[in-house]
């Protein structure tokens, strides 16, 4: 569980926990190297036992495994599938092959090539480098356009891009020998330079994960929305993880190309993506152990297929050949695996992770946190932004208005309350304020500043917020959650005191659950912990979407506390929506009420109970 | 301006299939957010069923209703074996299941009958020719273009008046909200599957006609175009399913005609360039029956 | 992505292989290679080599079959099983060198396309002592190949026409002709039928499809023949209305139509031509016969295609057919391929018999000096990678394919 604890941050102030996501980070990998070197050592063994075709098995398993982790670092990390990244090393690998297959040869396999290619013979090594160059920069050029989308479309484009890559291989025959293959590129021997290749995947890989800009690239694959609303913008991450593995899998394809002495169009087609995918969801795209054990569960069963294949004599009995036993074996277990484990052999299991927590034993895993009490946690400064407003603000949905020209006004350091029956527009009108939905009409500010454009810009302004129907990041750590919220509000709340992770944790009663799966919480906890998460971005205002939805009048009573306690300890105010008037009244300063969309009532808790117009709609439309 | 006739009627012939199979994949789509890379291998089973009835010598006219059968059992068992437990799954997991299924199927029919294509006799009437004035008309083009006009009327039909149809109409337009409102998922999804699997089995028997030959992995090829088809369309959208295969079918036909040789293997280039462009410029757009996330 | 262009490249491959008949029967069966050590099999040839009988190998000769069932299957599944009752003919009538032939054969084919496994099912022949490596139809397999036996043993590319596969300077040798010499072929029997107007068809999608138009119009244009137009289409396609229609505009009408495609593109297009009512002659390649056009029907009837072999007095392939079906109970399933599978044998068994030694660079050099009666005919190596052998030219009568001329082409295009 890669990254699932960033603990002990004894410094309010200085929120990315090095120090234990560093010793982690290092236990993954140094667990995941030794790890590495065990199947390599294991696949040593059994070539010793046979012959030189077995030492070619141990280079292939290698050179496999980087591809693999290249796909990890993209993929595992952000959840958006790319079929791409064997076009980027493809790219780079047909780079290597021109720069480097001798100019005898050339003139031969493609006499008419370009650019004075027939002439160039550099030496393997510098022609790799220049490679994986150009690789970075194709991955950069890709990323640009693929990381901008997200799910489906990224998909699409990035296989479209594959399938350019290969038309284009195939019909520029005078630069590439078009299907007829260009061949002679210098091969290396032996396999240490394989073993090479791979610890430099592993620990790319690892150090990836556990980076700023894996930790909020992985928020964003967790909940995409979410990660905006806290601040976390997703292109960046996206597009980092893209070029990273894009640089992996063009290493991949450059020893790949190397240790085969020959490429061509069909070499890293869209089939082998789906080879080198099955390798990567079999064992477990999330972590780099998944990945290795994928990648050798995925090449023994294959070279097991294809000895039945050929009809061996076997257990005393002569097998038929069989042509396709392989290719059965792989969409078999790839099947099985995503309809039983979807998210793989492994899951979120990492070798590092987890052998570090057996040593630790079960001692709490924060023990820094659990010494901090909730009497410690003295209230940062109130925020000085001012007021948060909205002016006419209103959104039609084809032609109907959800929200109508609504106008109110938040003040600093109070909590105020937004209520209205279901359906009334409170979240609606949540949403135009932290921008998932675009206004029609009117303006947002924030103090002086108008808030406008993405979520993410109007998070890192001041606002940040939680969700009616919970999204907290399931497969992260409770500590996680709030951690990598605070990555964000560091550099980008760093105006603002911070009250640190820890203490969160504390006042959120989560601290003896820090390392668990957020997912594995109750309810009650989870909506403490976006609250938690939604503090943990500094902000000015902090928006709460129902928090009581769901739970029962003594919890209500509880969670009213809570909010009061959060918002004192941040110096924020507070707009929290609801349609509990019980709640509400007893929590807020002041109300605004929503009806249909329009401001029905504002004013102070016994104003509100009082005001006619309230009841009736409270009363008439049947109290939710 | 003959030409341009004459093209637009051999690439709606040829769209009409693409177009039928557009419709199926889309379908998924609209109702279980699935790319449905398996669609394809439809069509190979309904390959090897005519290539098993033909070569006992059954008439083509008891063969063609039950390649179609074929097509829409097998739709139906890959649903309830595969995709029925993986329903709400992302969309990563549906698309890599659908490619499973699509090896694993390849892998079947080399292991189950054989790599080397098994043939058959296509019928003269697949390839028979009218002259209409200036043009030359084949009867298959016209036969497909009819077919396919009806299977759309029937699908809209179909969509309008039935339970089943107005089912899919709400889980295409609001993906969430129809799960959340409890339509009876396992039968709305089920029955795409058939039906998506019945106008499969028809753009089939409308192809392999003319094709005269069954291999592994024949089915690929034309759902690549049906999957390009019902993205150029907007997936999830029907009607945009039709638009695209048509577009695409009679697209193919003036580059043929009109690129020169040497950029012709490029065309497929092409196609992939204006569909990332497509994807980059209106993701949005190409999903727009996909609205906005619930929050 | 390109599903297509692997479909394609397997159709390819299947059109490559054949064999090409000629003259001078040889025995029976067709699995004793008498050798007829051609002047040029010189120095190299091993010590003691000479007449066959004469030589005593101190380790049995041992042949592996680098096997693509996959997309190549139509050539080498036949070809395999050609191999294999040479082999074990021989094998009855005492081995070679007085010891029985070993006879092993690999799968390098898997989806996705892995050249890496490839190689290690040829690294395992090697390592299991294979001194004669037989290799699938395709290049792109092929030519990994080629970098892990890397000039260490003879490899013979069975029922492949591609011309990258002929190397003899690495080891690697074709069976039969390649692409230029059957397009050259072609062109050349239609000057002799009296074409002076031609069109083509050819596509990028595999070099073959391509190589063989080129040559053919080469040779065309240089015997005063005038080619048209060339129009492309791609694999995969099943409506060719587009270049049916576009050749039924053209005034004159064309005498003949070449391209090497194949089944099924070749089948549409055929029906579709002769609906149109275009009569022009069709002129193809081996991919004919692999493909076995004449299962189209009545409008394969005519037409012309270039191949590497046909039962007939002036070779052994009826005897190999009929001991074939008689020893295993079934025909093999493509007579050129299978016939080719029983040539590379049989060419592997002379080498070594010819050398009397399986050493690797020894061998490479005796098949490149290698004149030979093989069942399909006499094939010479002559000092290059691809041995001198007469173009077949068939025709479809009957629904069933019949000889029409068997000669090699006096003028080779490409050089």
């Amino acid at each position: 569980m890669t990254g699932t604890t960033a603990s002990a941050a004894t410094a309010p102030s200085r929120p990315t926990a090095p120090a234990s996501m560093r010793r982690l980070a290092l236990a993954s990998l140094v667990a995941n190297l030794v790890l590495l070197l065990v199947v390599f050592a294991g696949g040593r063994l059994y070539a010793s036992f046979g012959s030189s075709a077995r030492d070619l098995l141990v280079v292939d398993l290698l050179v496999n495994l980087v591809l693999v982790l290249g796909f990890q670092v993209f993929i595992g990390n952000t959840g958006v599938l790319s079929f791409g990244h064997l076009g980027i090393a493809s790219v780079g690998a047909y780079t290597m092959a021109l720069l480097a297959v001798p100019a005898d040869r050339k003139a031969v396999l493609i006499p008419n090539a370009p650019w004075g290619i027939p002439e160039i013979e550099l030496h393997p090594f510098v022609a790799s480098l220049i490679a994986i160059g150009v690789g970075v920069l194709v991955a950069l050029l890709l990323g640009l356009v693929a990381a901008r989308t997200s799910g489906l479309a990224a998909t699409m484009i990035t296989l479209a891009f594959l399938a350019i890559v290969r038309q284009v291989a195939e019909n520029r025959k005078d630069l590439t020998g078009g299907a007829q293959n260009l061949s002679s590129i210098p091969r290396l021997d032996g396999w240490s330079w394989a073993l090479v290749g791979a610890a430099i995947a592993v620990t790319v890989a690892v150090l990836f994960r556990s980076s700023r800009t894996g930790r909020l690239a992985v928020a964003t694959r967790e909940d995409e929305l979410a990660a905006g609303a806290m601040g976390i913008e997703v292109f960046s991450p996206r597009l980092i993880a893209f070029v990273v593995g894009g640089a992996v899998v063009t290493l991949g394809g450059v020893l790949r190309v190397q240790s085969l002495g020959s490429i061509g169009p069909s070499q890293f087609s869209f089939e082998f993506t789906i080879l080198i995918l099955a390798m990567l969801v079999v064992g477990g795209m999330r972590t780099v152990t998944g990945a290795i054990v994928g990648t050798v569960f995925i090449t023994v069963g294959k070279e097991v297929t294809r000895f039945l294949g050929d009809g061996p004599d076997f257990l005393g009995f002569r097998w038929p050949v069989i042509d396709g036993l392989p290719d059965l074996f792989l969409a078999g277990s790839l099947l099985v695996v995503l309809l039983t484990r979807p998210a793989g052999l492994l899951g979120e299991f990492d070798l590092g992770a987890w052998l570090r927590r057996r040593v630790r034993g079960s001692t709490s895993p924060s023990g820094d946190s659990s010494a901090v009490t909730e009497d410690e946690v003295a209230p940062v400064p109130a925020s000085t932004t001012g007021a948060l407003r909205t002016d006419g603000l209103g959104v039609t949905f084809g032609g109907f208005i959800a929200v109508d020209e609504v106008t109110m006004r938040v003040e600093p350091g109070t909590i105020h309350g937004l209520i209205g029956p279901n359906g009334a527009g409170k979240t609606t009108f949540v949403n135009l304020l932290t921008g998932l939905v675009t206004p029609t009409e009117g303006t947002v500010h924030l103090g002086e500043l108008e808030l406008n454009g993405a979520p993410y810009r109007r998070a890192r302004a001041g606002i940040s917020r939680t969700f009616q129907n919970l999204r907290v990041f399931p497969a992260l750590s409770v500590r996680e959650n709030v951690a990598v919220v605070d990555l964000v509000a560091h550099a980008h709340r760093s105006h603002r005191e911070g009250v640190g992770v820890d203490r969160l944790l504390v006042l959120a009663g989560l601290a003896e659950l820090a390392e668990r799966p957020a997912s594995t919480l109750d309810y009650g906890n989870q909506r403490r912990l976006e609250i938690a998460r939604a503090a943990a971005l500094r902000p000015d205002y902090l928006l709460l979407d129902e928090p009581t939805s769901g739970m029962s009048s003594a919890e209500s009573l509880e969670m009213v506390g809570h909010v009061r306690r959060v918002a004192t300890a941040i110096g924020a105010g507070v707009l929290v929506i609801d349609h509990d008037l019980g709640f509400i009244t007893n929590i807020c300063d002041r109300i605004t009420v929503l009806d249909q969309g329009a401001v029905l009532a504002e004013g102070t808790p016994d104003e509100i109970q009082r005001d006619p117009r309230v009841i009736e709609a409270y009363l008439g439309s049947g109290h939710g | 301006m003959t030409d341009v006739v004459q093209n637009l009627i051999d690439g709606l012939g040829a769209g009409s299939t693409y177009a039928l199979l557009a419709v199926g994949v889309s379908m998924l789509f609209g109702v279980m957010h699935l790319v449905n890379f398996a669609h394809g291998e439809l069509l190979t089973v309904g390959a090897y069923v005519i290539y098993g009835m033909r070569s006992n010598g059954i008439s083509w006219l008891a063969v063609i209703p039950v390649a179609i059968a074929s097509a829409v059992v097998l739709s139906m068992l890959i649903e309830l074996v595969a995709f029925r437990r993986v329903r709400s799954a992302s969309a990563f997991t549906l698309l890599l299941t659908s490619f499973a299924i699509e090896i694993l199927s390849h892998a079947a029919w080399r292991i189950g009958v054989s790599s080397t294509p098994r043939r058959y006799e296509a019928p003269q009437i697949a390839f028979k020719v009218v002259e209409v004035g200036p043009f030359n008309i084949e009867v298959w083009d016209v036969i497909s273009i009819a077919v396919a006009v009806a299977c759309f009327a029937g699908t809209a039909i179909m969509l309008r008046t039935t339970m089943f149809g107005l089912a899919v109409r709400a889980a295409s337009e609001d993906f969430d909200a129809a799960r959340l409102m409890g339509v009876k998922a396992n039968r709305v999804i089920s029955g795409a599957f058939a039906f998506a699997g019945l106008l499969a089995g028809i753009a089939g028997a409308l192809w392999l006609v003319r094709r005269g030959q069954a291999d592994p992995r024949m089915g690929a090829e034309p759902l690549l175009k049906a999957v390009i088809a019902a993205i150029i369309g907007g997936l999830g959208s029907l009607p945009g399913a039709v638009v695209g295969g048509l577009s695409l079918g009679v697209a193919e036909v003036f580059f043929r005609s009109w690129l020169p040789s040497d950029l012709q293997g490029l065309t497929d280039s092409a196609v992939f360039v204006v569909i990332a462009v497509l994807f980059v410029v209106r993701p949005q757009g190409l999903f727009d029956v996909e609205t906005a996330e619930r929050v | 992505m390109r599903k297509t262009s692997a479909i394609a490249a397997l159709a390819a491959l299947s059109l490559v292989a054949a064999a090409c008949g000629d003259d001078e029967t040889t025995d029976d069966n067709g699995a004793a290679a008498d050798t007829t050590a051609a002047g040029g099999s010189d120095a190299t040839a091993a010590p003691g080599g000479g007449a066959d009988g004469d030589c005593t190998l101190d380790e049995p000769l041992k042949i592996g079959y680098a096997a693509d069932f996959d997309l190549g299957g139509i050539g080498d599944v036949p070809a395999s099983k050609g191999a294999q009752f040479v082999v074990d003919t021989i094998n009855a009538e005492g081995g070679v060198g007085g010891k029985p032939v070993e006879y092993e054969i690999k799968q390098i084919s898997q989806t996705p396309q892995d050249v890496a496994v490839a190689q290690r099912a040829v690294q395992e022949l090697l390592d299991g002592g294979a001194d004669i490596v037989l290799g699938p139809p395709f290049s792109d397999y092929g030519l990994p190949l080629l970098e892990v036996t890397n000039g260490s043993v003879p490899v013979l590319f069975v029922t492949s026409t591609e011309i990258t596969l002929s190397d003899p300077d690495r080891g690697s040798f074709l069976v039969s002709f390649d692409d230029r010499v059957q397009g050259s072929a072609a062109a050349e029997f239609a000057t002799k039928q009296g074409f002076t107007n031609a069109v083509t068809m050819s596509s990028s999608d595999i070099p073959y499809l391509n190589i063989t138009t080129a040559s053919f119009a080469e040779v065309f244009e240089g015997a005063g023949g005038t080619v048209a137009t060339d129009l492309s289409f791609n694999l995969g396609d099943t409506d060719f209305s587009a270049q049916v229609n576009e050749i039924a505009g053209l005034d004159p009408q064309p005498d003949v139509i070449y391209s090497a495609f194949f089944l099924p593109e070749a089948g549409v297009f055929l029906k579709q031509l002769r609906e149109a009512g275009v009569e022009s002659a069709v002129i193809s390649a081996d991919g004919f016969d692999a493909s076995e056009i004449w299962t189209v029907g009545a409008d394969a009837e005519g037409v012309f295609f270039t191949s590497h072999t046909f039962p007939g007095p002036g070779n052994s392939v009826a005897g190999f057919l009929a001991d074939f079906e008689a020893a295993t109970g079934e025909p093999i399933e493509t007579i050129a391929f299978g016939a080719l599978g029983a040539d590379a044998a049989q060419i592997a068994i002379a080498a070594v018999e010819e050398a009397c030694s399986t050493d690797g660079a020894t061998l490479i050099d005796t098949i490149r000096n290698l004149a030979v009666k093989v069942t399909t005919g006499e094939t010479d190596y002559a000092g290059g990678g691809t041995p001198q052998r007469d173009v077949t030219i068939l025709t479809v009568t009957d629904g069933a394919p019949a000889i029409v001329d068997a000669f090699f082409p006096s003028v080779v295009a490409g050089g």
